[in-house]
């Protein structure tokens, strides 16, 4: 990612880890798809996170 | 990306094979190309956007037919036309950037028809080589665009490769140039992408809450609902808030270009300077009438009292005239001639027999005195307008001294208003229709300022109504969902998308300040370094605005931009490409060339001395295009002094309207360049 991304990068890091990767995965996606296609992504991204997140439990 | 080389063959005035070599990383960052007009600079500026983006026209051929813009090297086309056989014309262009090499050529081919040129893309080749050395090719022109997008994108390719001209422009005070300084700015540091995630993220989640609502029953459907409803009603009223905005904004730039124009109107200025200062007074007066009538609705209270005065005066004279004659408080109570009627004797042991003159004297005395209850409430009735009787003085006073002042300031907004009446009518109906016309125009336009402002009043209240509702609803939701155990799946999804949309939404406001704030503190840096000795006295900060137009302050914190020269808004202009280089980089130096074509045109010598020792400190590479006016051999000597200048290019006539690319060492420089009286 751009060295901008990592100026905002910086200040994703304050955030829960679960909000960290949600944040993260979306402004990768958004450098090179609009937002409708980033959003259908987002969509099991979200249930990923949330799968990993019980399986660690 | 940092240019390496460039190959021209029959592009433009540059017939046959001819090559530039660009002053880049240890062996210097300074080129200048130089050559008297005519000679082909902007060629080799046309020559990169070509092959860099396929671009055939530059800004300044908006008025060009497309039939006089060719590429295609002119002569090279004439002397083939009887073999009736195209001319391939192609620029190469060596560059490298983030550890990678890239290598472009773009072709075009031209032939002459009838003394026609007709010209064809032709082909396009980029070749990239990984620090390894591993090679990839592509011919594919949409991949190309992405590869060298993703580099430079288009859209910004003016912050780095500009004329003088151009980038003079873009500190002008209109909407446009304003509209594209925002656009470069978003482009340059990501915001563009950073504001897609949000959206992507937010409609993550509002999609996820539908598919709650559609789930959810009885209360908690019902709050979900209404939820999702006052969300829809404050995106519209934000929309229209920033949609007003606008409006408001384009209205203030035409009435003051309105203004500007009147103001040209000569023989009505001093009756437009008159006008701005009955509109100022009109204003004020305005003011204090609706604080005087906020006055008087405070005061109504108090005032309703005077409507009782005279009563309450007569009362208290007729109450108080039987307190000095005794009567009240009664010396002997009527409770006690009761008593003593009933007991048939008088405290003195007299008796008191029905139908004796002691009786009918007794029971005349009785009559004459007030029950015990009346004459208590007389009392105190006569206690509380002792006192109240002297407040209605003052409550008087008060209240006159108030509808004096209100009917004197009405009187002095009513003779403003007629002044400013019979002002408009001179202005209109001055002998030069067209301030007839630019006046009404303007009337218009403050009749539409007006209806906006009040058209944002009512929509913050608004917003702010369905903010406070807003957050009651959610604590509701809250509170239902914990209730009922609501933690499922969907649930928690839509709460971590709704949690990363107010992330992103938190690092975006802060993002985008902080950037700013980085932009204005850098280009005020850059443009002290250029500026004058005697600017500098006056010019202090350049500050980046929320909607990103630039503006620049005097040292009494006043905007000054519409008033400084055009050689000092080129000044800025540079000063803020360095900026906004700079923090797009996140570093002082950005691996991006400046390409600047005759950039001294409009700039004192002090300016020009200041840019020459300072870019070079600033950029990676600079390239210069120069004619020979404005740069001579003091310019050179400069430039010699900061140890970066490595290329020194010389575009000579070669006959027939065509140019030779000549390196000349820069130590020889001097020879081809006037010295400081001559250039100008």
């Amino acid at each position: 990612m751009a060295k901008t991304h990592r100026l905002i990068m910086d200040k994703i890091q304050k955030y829960p880890v679960e909000i960290q990767v949600l944040a993260t995965r979306s402004l990768e996606l958004a450098e090179s798809m609009p937002e409708s296609s980033v959003f259908e992504e987002l969509k099991g991204v979200v249930r990923q996170i949330l799968k990993e997140k019980e399986e660690s439990r | 990306m940092i240019l390496h080389k460039m190959r021209l063959v029959n592009f433009r005035q540059f017939q046959g094979t001819q090559e530039i070599e660009f002053a880049s990383g240890a062996t210097g960052q300074v080129t200048v190309i130089f050559g008297a007009n005519g000679r082909g600079k902007t060629g080799i500026y046309r020559a990169l956007l070509f092959c860099l983006y396929g671009e055939k026209r530059l800004s300044q051929d908006a008025q060009v037919d497309d039939s006089e813009l060719y590429l295609v090297n002119y002569p090279e086309m004439e002397a083939r036309s009887s073999e009736k056989k195209p001319v391939e014309a192609s620029v190469y262009v060596e560059f490298s950037h983030d550890g990678g090499k890239y290598e472009i050529k773009r072709s075009i081919l031209g032939i002459l028809n009838n003394g026609r040129v007709i010209e064809q893309h032709n082909e396009i080749r980029l070749v990239k080589r990984d620090e390894l050395g591993n090679a990839s090719t592509t011919r594919d022109p949409q991949e190309v665009a992405d590869v060298v997008g993703g580099i430079l994108d288009r859209g910004l390719r003016e912050y780095f490769l500009f004329d003088g001209e151009k980038i003079e422009r873009l500190t002008r005070a209109s909407l446009e140039q304003k509209r594209e300084i925002s656009m470069g700015v978003r482009k340059l540091l990501d915001i563009d992408t950073l504001e897609t995630a949000m959206k992507a993220t937010k409609r993550l989640w509002k999609y996820l809450d539908s598919q709650i609502e559609e789930r959810a029953t009885g209360e908690w459907a019902s709050v979900i609902k209404l939820l999702r409803e006052n969300d829809e009603r404050s995106i519209s009223l934000r929309d229209k808030y920033a949609l007003n905005e606008k409006e408001l904004q384009r209205g203030a730039q035409e009435k003051k270009q309105v203004d500007v124009e009147l103001d040209k109107i000569r023989e009505i200025r001093d009756l437009l300077t008159a006008r701005t200062d009955l509109e100022n007074k009109e204003k004020e007066f305005e003011t204090q009438v609706e604080n005087i009538l906020r006055e008087m609705k405070d005061r109504t209270g108090k005032t309703a009292l005077l409507l009782v005065r005279k009563t309450a005066e007569r009362v208290y004279s007729n109450v108080d005239m039987r307190k000095q004659k005794h009567e009240i408080p009664s010396q002997i109570r009527r409770d006690l001639i009761d008593r003593l009627i009933s007991d048939e004797r008088c405290i003195c042991g007299t008796p008191i027999k029905s139908g004796t003159d002691e009786h009918r004297c007794i029971l005349v005395w009785r009559n004459r005195i007030p029950d015990n209850e009346t004459e208590d409430s007389m009392l105190d009735l006569w206690r509380y307008l002792a006192t109240s009787i002297n407040l209605y003085e003052d409550i008087g006073l008060g209240t006159e001294t108030l509808l004096q002042k209100y009917a004197v300031t009405k009187h002095d907004l009513q003779v403003t208003h007629r002044k400013l009446d019979e002002l408009r009518q001179k202005i209109g109906s001055s002998e030069r229709s067209d301030a007839a016309k630019l006046d009404k125009y303007r009337q218009q336009i403050e009749r539409k300022i007006i209806q906006l402002e009040g058209d944002q009043a009512k929509v913050q209240k608004e917003l702010a109504d369905l903010n406070e509702d807003r957050e009651v609803l959610q604590q509701q939701r809250k509170e239902i969902e914990k209730e009922k155990g609501i933690r499922d799946e969907l649930a928690k999804r839509a709460a971590l998308a709704e949690a990363t949309t107010a992330a992103l939404q938190s690092i975006h406001e802060e993002f985008t300040g902080e950037a700013r704030d980085m932009i204005s503190a850098g280009a005020t840096k850059y443009f002290r370094q250029l500026l004058d000795d005697e600017s500098k006295q006056t010019l202090r900060d350049v500050v980046v605005n929320s909607d990103y137009s630039i503006q620049v302050y005097d040292r009494w914190q006043k905007p000054f931009l519409a008033n400084i020269s055009s050689g000092q808004r080129q000044i800025m202009s540079i000063a803020f490409i360095a900026a906004l280089a700079g923090a797009a980089a996140g570093a002082e130096i950005l691996e991006m060339p400046l390409f600047m074509d005759t950039p001294f045109g409009r700039l004192s010598h002090e300016h020009r001395q200041n840019l020459l020792q300072n870019v070079p400190k600033w950029c990676s590479q600079w390239i210069l295009l120069a004619t020979d006016t404005e740069f001579g051999r003091l310019e050179a000597d400069i430039l010699r002094s900061t140890e970066n200048w490595t290329k020194f290019y010389v575009l000579k006539g070669a006959g027939a309207g065509s140019t030779k690319i000549e390196a000349v060492d820069v130590g020889q420089a001097n020879g081809l360049l006037r010295d400081e009286a001559e250039v100008a």
